[in-house]
Parts: C-alpha cells; structure tokens; sequence
C-alpha cells in the first residue's frame, strides 16, 4: 500500500537539501530522488521547486557548486555541502527536533 | 555576505553564461526524470506528461531562480528602462544598479537635464528616491514587496518621462 504523500511544510526543503548534501555531492535530480526515498515516498516535493532553493543556498554559501559528469556520462552541476552549511545544518537540525518535540508535547503524544 | 557578493559578481560577468546553465542544469533533471519513468513502462508521451506534472512550470521555475540568485531587480530594470523609449540606460551590479541618461542628438543640455529631473521628481512622488548621479544600493532589509514597488514607481515615472519629453 503507497502511504499517503504530503506536501512539504514551509521552510523544510532547504533544511532536507542540506540534509541530503551531507551524504556527499549530488546533482539536483538525485536530491530529489534521495528525499523522495529517504521520506519513503511520503514527502511530496513539487521538483521544480528544487532548484529555486539550491541557488539561494549557494548565494548564501551554504552550498557550492561545480560541473561533472554525471552517472550517466553526462554533464550535470552537482552541489556540495560547504564548511559553513554543516554548521547551519547543524543549527537547524537541532531546531527542527525542537520544534517538532514541543508540537507532540502539546498534541499529547510525547 | 561575501559569498553573496561573489554569487552576484559571477551573474555580472557571465550573465548569459549563467542563464545558459540554468538551462543546461533544468535540462538535465528533465531528461533524467523522463528517462525514469521510461524505465517504470511509461510511454514517451506518458513520461512526459508525468515529468511536467511532478516539475511544474518551466518559465515559473526558472524565474524563481532569478529571483534566487539576487538578479531580478537589475534584469527587470533594465527590461523597464530598455522598452521605456525614454533615453536613458542601467548598468552597475545586481545590488547596485546606475541608471544615467542620455543628450540626444540636436537637443540642448537643458532638456536633457530638465527629462532627468523630471524623472526622479516623479519617483519621489511614488515614494521612492534613488540617487540621481550615483549608483543605488539594495540591502538584505529591502523585501520582494519594497523592490516590486520601487519598480512600479520607476515603470509609471517613465511612461510619464515618455509623454512629457517624446523622442
């Protein structure tokens, strides 16, 4: 049975790109492919919406970016994590599992 | 601050460089996500159709990577000035943009001068000043909603320029 997909709460892509990053360099596509199957299939992210996001992480130098080649032999800009996007990553990990702690206190299922 | 200024510099000195990546880069995804679905059974036109449906509109995807990259202001600046018919042009960097205007030929200096003033007086009015005989600066305060304002207020005081002092 496919498990019920939801739309990405506001402010949590950046937050699962840099997540993702830290695995290693990827390009755009295989992001998106890695938090589709990280999520098991139940984050649904509009994929275009993806790449908006990388570049304003890359202007903010959380991320940095170079061409490649890709799996496939073809060239493709893969995205890295920087010094600085492991420390923000960092930060909002622990932000993040703040937050959602406090939310099931209050809903009573901590 | 300074990756943001390195992001920015690199859009001015290869800005077509950088829209024909952003092409290459949306390209690629595309072409990948089609191949998937290839892969899953889909026909050529199902796994298209399916790809456009998971990615969303191309041209709304990649102006929010203008938007992204900081270069909107100066790109649609300079749309407004270059189809406004009024004399004048922008250069200057994305978070500093200069707009300086032109004497035509066979018109005297007091025209030229009087279409310029004419202009800033009416950004004023709009609520907006910009710095006539310097270049203008965008801080990180400055929201989507002030820069979209600054360029209503720019786009109507160069139709009025337009009507007042025509070519």
């Amino acid at each position: 049975m496919i498990a019920q997909r939801i739309d990405l709460p506001q402010g949590t892509l950046d937050l699962l790109i840099l997540r993702t990053l830290a695995l290693g360099p990827q390009h755009g596509w295989a992001i998106s492919e890695r938090v589709q199957q990280m999520s098991s299939d139940v984050l649904r992210i509009q994929q275009g919406s993806l790449y908006p996001a990388l570049h304003r992480l890359e202007r903010r130098g959380l991320i940095k970016a170079q061409w490649g080649t890709s799996e496939n032999n073809r060239r493709a800009k893969f995205y890295e994590l920087s010094k600085k996007g492991r420390q923000q990553l960092e930060v909002e990990t622990d932000a993040w599992q703040k937050l959602t702690a406090a939310v099931a206190q209050v809903l009573g299922t901590a | 601050m300074f990756s943001d200024f390195l992001f920015r510099l690199r859009y001015l000195l290869r800005s077509s460089a950088v829209e024909s990546e952003l092409d290459e880069e949306l390209r690629f995804h595309l072409e990948r996500q089609v191949e998937k679905h290839l892969q899953e059974g889909l026909t050529q036109e199902e796994a298209m159709r399916q790809t456009r449906l998971e990615f969303g509109g191309l041209d709304h995807v990649k102006e929010a990577c203008r938007e992204s990259r900081g270069t909107a202001f100066l790109e649609r600046l300079t749309r407004l000035v270059d189809g406004s018919g009024v004399p004048c042009r922008v250069s200057g960097i994305p978070p500093m943009p200069y707009m300086t205007f032109h004497q035509t030929a066979g018109e005297g200096e007091r025209t030229y001068k009087a279409r310029r003033e004419y202009f800033y007086t009416q950004t004023i009015r709009r609520g907006l000043f910009v710095q006539p005989f310097h270049h203008w600066y965008i801080a990180h305060r400055h929201t989507d909603a002030d820069l979209d304002k600054a360029l209503w207020a720019i786009g109507e005081s160069l139709e009025l320029t337009a009507v007042k002092f025509p070519i």
